[in-house]
């Protein structure tokens, strides 16, 4: 009989409140720009460090492979 | 003497053999070199795991400030007016000069840092405690600015604006107290004379943490008191 219940309950439909970050409730307000600008700040991050990190690697073994071996074994 | 215990003796000469390496033929020609391939120059990679490893932290390190300024982002970017209104102003001139004076702090480390490069160990020892004074003068500072500030009302728990300040400027604090406490082990060991011309890996990698907390200053007093 229990069971039956907590089955019963489960499936009688709740009003919920809608997801803070839904589109529509952003569209145009402040606190939508907010995130919009938040979004294209750590989607730019990832790309600026790989790159900035990642090129800085390049370009220093590029150079140090260019130097001759005794001062590439010294450096 | 049974055959078991002379088959126990045989298995320990062997290993005792094997474990110092006696009579063992050499793995590589006498003439190959100690890399195998006929020169005596030790195969180094072009950078040492330990930078690249700095170097990995330090990234990690920018992608957390990178979530508290997105997380800032959205709150400074999302209000009709920054600061609230009714909140206390931000020390804006004060901590000015306290920006100015860490980032000379990158400038006394990187003196020492060429110091170092160089042999000069007064200089190095001058230049990390430079570096040492400045850095605690500005978390001394900063910490009279808070305790002033929350006198004034401005706690974590007085809205958004108290919030994010002390979240993002007290993280940032601890990462220069955390590079603090690394410097002076830094400094001990080179009043122990354990930093050489050639050999000053804790110094280099110091230097590349400080840097950054000093890199990363400027950024968050642009974002969080010049508005």
């Amino acid at each position: 009989m229990a069971f039956r219940i907590a089955v019963l309950l489960l499936l009688i439909p709740i009003a919920v409140q809608a997801c803070p970050l839904c589109v529509d409730a952003l569209e145009g307000s402040e606190l939508g720009r907010g995130f919009n600008m938040s979004i294209l700040f750590l989607l730019f991050m990832p790309f600026a460090l790989v790159g900035s990190i990642g090129g800085g690697l390049f370009f220093y073994a590029r150079r140090h492979s260019r130097l001759p071996q005794k001062q590439r074994a010294n450096s | 003497m049974s055959i078991e215990t002379l088959d126990i003796e045989r298995a320990e000469e062997v290993t005792e053999t094997l474990t110092f390496g006696e009579g063992l033929p050499p793995i590589l020609p006498e003439d190959a070199g100690h890399n195998g391939r006929g020169d005596n120059h030790e195969a180094k990679p072009p950078i040492a795991s330990l930078y690249i490893a700095t170097l990995l932290f330090i990234g990690a390190e920018t992608m957390f400030f990178a979530g508290l300024i997105g997380a800032f982002i959205v709150f400074r970017f999302g209000s009709l007016m920054w600061p609230p209104p009714l909140q206390v102003r931000l020390p804006v001139e004060v901590t000015g000069v306290n920006t100015a004076i860490l980032l000379f702090s990158a400038y006394t480390m990187f003196l020492a840092w060429r110091a170092a490069n160089r042999g000069d160990t007064r200089r190095l020892l001058q230049g990390l405690w430079m570096t040492a004074i400045f850095g605690t003068i500005f978390l001394v500072v900063q910490g009279y600015e808070w305790i002033r500030l929350i006198g004034f009302g401005l706690t974590m728990s007085s809205g958004v604006f108290g919030a994010t300040f002390y979240t993002l400027i007290g993280c940032h604090g601890l990462h220069v107290f955390g590079a603090l406490c690394w410097l002076l082990v830094v400094l001990r060991m080179a009043r122990a004379n354990r930093l050489s011309v050639n050999r000053h890996v804790a110094l280099d990698l110091c230097g590349m943490y400080w840097a950054f907390v000093v890199v990363l200053w400027p950024v968050l007093y642009t974002l969080v008191y010049l508005h």
